[in-house]
């Protein structure tokens, strides 16, 4: 057993918890004493519930002797903070929420809760996960743990960030555009987009509805894979999330990629503004994957470059709808004015930051009358010509082989004032988002000194194959977040 | 003078009979709870609640589709209509735009003999808002409260064409709406509860032309009366604008029902843009005809064809329509196709005894302890003798109140008729012997006396007596 009790993965901890070597009391007390003498200088943390994790870890305890432990029973896990739960704070890293504590819990909370996992606390995300890089947060930045100086992405950063530093064993992040496998890649963990409707989004606080997708956040795939088995599964108070049984994702994930037909996008690569070492980190991906057996298939996704302009018509329509319930009458921060619609002006006003405002006014103006037709309208139409492009490719291949972002981790504040360039840094990203299909960021290399991952995309409720794929490919690399916290250079302060 | 055409549109709310409301599994009953107490996170409009389409409002929205006559969606399909108020929780309303559950239909009124049909434009499926209320605390202070138990209760809209020219038609066709409504199962339209909410909009034009003058909508009414009576009072105002040559003005009404006038209400000056878009929530739901035929069969004979059965059975059109145009259809309806036979008793037994009870007690019959069953059970007394019409109130009004058997009222306060000839025969020589005076006057030519000789002996059998044969033997004894 390791020492750095931190530093486990979910199967180490479960295996050390099952062979009796290790209690969740002790592993969650390390992981809170992580939190303590280091989350100062990472960040990741908006609430950090010790007491209350505390007495979960007790209670897994008890779950396990009574020999109903799960994957995940007494396993500590930190929840993106915009996915509610009960009793516990849930700000969505935005002022205007700063003391709403929500009287019911996410679908996923409620199947972790009964999983046994230990809920450690709720992880900083740019305001109601509008955002790449937590600089939109209400509260604070968080850090790249690999330099403190750099973003760790976003809009999950918080649950890319604790994973990494050791502050939790894994995280739940919620991916609208790439808020899941982004900071994944900047962090240099294993991110998962799932299938829209794999997992239930009911408690997960809506920033684009038809886009928003819960996922895990873990230091290695097949973490990954259990979480999203647990997470995952229907629920009836979300009409949106599939009926379909899930699977054990561990099933054949250790059966390689020979034979598999593994796509990729040439002309992805002559993206502008694309990093030459995130080029270099891609095409090395491909030959490993040629080099373990698979069949390297071209594909093209020739509607993919409409995503950006598809994306930023469709998610702040959304989004201006969905923040219209934030007014500070019924729970929230109120701010009086001299009237009603005073009150109405200044409680957003002064609690909304400045992107949150920037797409309710883009999605009001696509949404107006005369103006739908041209924006909204069109914008759905270029979603399904997306979508039918995905779909064409993966007729081709298993699983398609992409960039996760154009560059890696960048300097907190070198794009504050640049918004339309740090829109266009999701072109790899948003597509999945459109097309509802699931994705894997795995680690799979450094650019600058700085994590840069890979992306798999899949078909539609096919995320074993993904699992399959991404861990045959970290089985053989040396980029994971194990391999990057042996090398001494690197080690986290 | 010119003479001016008015034309007429009219938007009606209901809220749909569901047990749950329309995206949450909470009761549709908002007018008898607590405050506050059948919320749930999606009602309240919580942060990462969702809504979930009730397929029984569906059903009823099918339903409704149908008995309007309407074309039926292929896909129930939901959108959101933005707009911000307190009672809007969520900030949008989920409702029904490009795709509404039923379009292209109509309802037949009739006045007198003549029939008309108005045309409907469209029914949409949407939710209803919280209910605001604002009062003023003993500091002087005023305060709004806020009552989610209505917040997501079904509703349903109906939007009829701009083709009724007259106040009175617009009546009709509001009280001939509510009927259907109510004969289907669709909504209870309990008026004073806000179960049925009234719109019109009203513009006039110089006969013979096809052009719209400016619109003058009038809003939130709550009775059929009040709608009549401000459209007739907004057609004399405009009538008397126009021929003064003065424009009308585009504008928005109510009615004040004691000063009998509309006024103007303040608006925003800004015509709204609502802003919809297909709600990402929820996804659109095939209606196939599978469906659609389901909920044909499941409801009840048509209103029209109701009608015309009871015309058929020899009852009056007046008293048709004085059963049909009322809450008691449903329950007329079903007790009809329980003594398919006695329509016409029922009937009288609905007006003679029934809605006397109604207004008396102010309970709705859908809330009394009458059911079409234990009605049904009254009636067949009387046709089969055995009670006479004095039994039959008394029964009904403890059936009303306490609800039970008629049979077992009957028998327990001893209201069976005495119709066991000898027994009547004794009485009728009996009093015939005692009023030899009244007798007298009758062969002299007073016939009105005979009806004080029916009386005493009828009082001599404790009001029990078969009206039938008493009568008979009196006028053989007369005659005699």
């Amino acid at each position: 057993m390791r020492a750095d009790l931190h530093h486990m993965t979910i199967e180490e901890a479960a295996d050390a918890m099952s062979s009796g070597q290790l209690s969740s009391v002790e592993l969650t007390e390390s992981v809170l004493a992580r939190v303590e003498s280091v989350e100062d200088r990472y960040k990741a943390y908006i609430t950090v519930d010790a007491d209350g994790a505390m007495e979960q870890a007790r209670r897994a305890d008890e779950m396990r002797a009574g020999g109903r432990a799960t994957a995940v029973t007494g396993v500590p896990v930190c929840i993106k903070d915009n996915i509610v739960t009960r009793g516990l704070r849930t700000t969505c890293a935005s002022k205007l929420l700063e003391d709403f504590v929500p009287p019911f819990d996410a679908t996923i909370i409620a199947k972790l809760r009964q999983a046994g996992a230990v809920i450690v606390g709720k992880t900083n995300l740019d305001e109601f996960a509008m955002g790449s890089s937590t600089e939109n947060s209400g509260f604070f930045t968080s850090r790249n743990p690999w330099d403190v100086s750099r973003v760790p992405g976003g809009s999950s950063g918080g649950s890319a960030v604790a994973p990494a530093y050791g502050g939790c064993i894994f995280a739940i992040g919620e991916d609208t555009g790439g808020s899941i496998r982004q900071p994944a890649s900047f962090c240099g963990i294993v991110g998962c987009k799932p299938t829209y409707g794999r997992v239930s989004r009911w408690g997960s606080v809506a920033m684009a509805s038809s886009l928003d997708q819960i996922g895990p956040m873990c230091k290695t795939v097949r973490d990954a894979a259990i979480a999203l088995r647990v997470i995952a599964g229907h629920e009836p108070k979300d009409a949106t999330s599939s009926t379909r049984p899930v699977p054990d994702y561990l099933d054949g994930i250790e059966g390689g990629v020979e034979g598999l037909k593994i796509g990729y996008v040439p002309s992805l690569l002559d993206t502008e503004g694309i990093h030459p070492g995130v080029v270099e980190v891609t095409e090395n991906a491909r030959k490993a994957y040629e080099d373990l057996g698979a069949e390297i298939v071209n594909v093209e996704l020739p509607n993919l470059k409409y995503s950006i302009s598809t994306y930023y018509i469709l998610c702040p329509s959304e989004v201006s709808a969905n923040m219209a319930r934030f007014d500070g009458i019924r729970y929230g921060v109120e701010h009086r004015g001299e009237d009603m619609w005073g009150t109405y002006a200044r409680t957003r006003g002064l609690g909304f930051g400045q992107e949150v405002k920037r797409r309710i006014i883009i999605g009001a103006f696509a949404l107006s009358a005369g103006y739908y037709d041209a924006y909204y309208q069109k914008a759905a139409k270029v979603r399904t010509l997306i979508a039918r492009d995905f779909s064409e490719a993966l007729d081709k291949c298993d699983a398609i082989l992409m960039p996760v972002t154009p560059f890696p981790a960048f300097k907190i504040g070198e794009f504050i004032d640049n918004t339309l360039r740090l829109y266009l840094a999701d072109i790899f990203t948003l597509g999945l988002n459109l097309a509802g299909l699931p994705g894997l960021c795995v680690p799979a290399g450094t650019v600058d000194n700085m994590p840069q991952g890979v992306q798999l995309v899949g078909r539609a409720y096919d995320e074993k194959i993904l699992f399959q794929a991404g861990r045959a490919f970290e089985r053989r690399s040396a980029h994971s977040l194990a391999h990057r916290l042996a090398a001494s250079k690197e080690k986290l302060p | 003078m010119t003479a001016y055409e008015p034309v007429i549109g009219i938007e009606v709310h209901v809220e749909l009979a569901t047990q749950t409301k329309m995206f949450c599994a909470c009761e549709n009953r908002p007018f008898e709870l607590e405050p506050n107490s059948a919320t749930c996170p999606t009602c309240l409009g919580l942060p990462g609640a969702l809504p979930v389409a009730n397929s029984e409002a569906i059903q009823l929205g099918i339903r409704a589709a149908l008995a309007l006559n309407c074309q039926v969606g292929e896909v129930c399909m939901f959108e959101r209509k933005n707009y911000a108020y307190p009672d809007l929780i969520k900030g949008y309303q989920i409702s029904q735009y490009a795709l509404p559950i039923g379009r292209n239909g109509f309802v037949t009124i009739h006045d007198d003999s003549i029939e008309k049909n108005i045309q409907i434009r469209r029914a949409h499926l949407e939710e209803d808002t919280a209910k605001l209320t604002h009062r003023q605390l003993s500091s002087g202070k005023s305060i709004s409260l806020l009552d989610c138990n209505r917040s997501g209760v079904p509703l349903l809209e109906i939007v009829t064409e701009p083709t009724i020219h007259s106040a009175q038609d617009a009546e009709l066709f509001l009280r001939e709406l509510r009927s259907i409504l109510i004969h289907n199962g669709i909504s209870r339209c309990r008026m004073q509860r806000g179960e049925m909410r009234l719109e019109a909009n009203i513009s006039l034009r110089p006969e013979g032309s096809e052009e719209f003058g400016p619109r003058v909508e009038i809003k939130n009414q709550s009775s059929f009366r009040f709608v009549r009576e401000a459209l007739a009072y907004e057609i004399a105002r405009q009538s008397d604008l126009l021929d003064q040559g003065q424009p009308v003005k585009q504008a928005t009404v109510g009615w004040d029902s004691e000063a009998r006038r509309t006024f103007e209400q303040r608006l925003k000056e800004e015509a709204h843009d609502y802003r919809y878009f297909p709600e990402p929530d929820l996804p659109p739901i095939e209606i196939g005809k599978d469906w659609i035929e389901r909920q044909r069969r499941a409801m009840p004979e048509s209103l029209d064809s109701f009608r015309r059965r009871l015309l058929q059975s020899g009852i009056s059109a007046a008293d048709i329509h004085t059963v049909v145009m009322n809450d008691t259809v449903e329950f007329l309806h079903q007790a009809c196709s329980l003594y398919p036979d006695g329509a016409g008793s029922i009937l009288r037994c609905l007006i003679r005894d029934v809605f006397s009870l109604v207004n008396e007690k102010k309970i709705p019959i859908g809330d009394s302890n009458l059911t079409p069953v234990n009605l049904v059970e009254v009636v067949k007394l009387v046709d089969g003798g055995e009670i006479n019409f004095a039994a039959q109130s008394k029964i009904l009004q403890e059936l009303f109140a306490e609800g039970g058997s008629a049979e077992a009222i009957m028998k327990r306060d001893g209201l069976g008729q005495v119709s066991d000839a000898g027994a009547i025969a004794f009485e009728v020589d009996q009093v015939l012997q005692e009023r030899s005076d009244l007798v007298e006057q009758y062969r002299a030519g007073k016939a009105a006396v005979r009806n004080a000789l029916f009386g005493q002996i009828m009082k001599r059998l404790k009001g029990r007596g078969d009206p039938k044969q008493i009568d008979s033997l009196l006028q053989k004894r007369l005659d005699g």
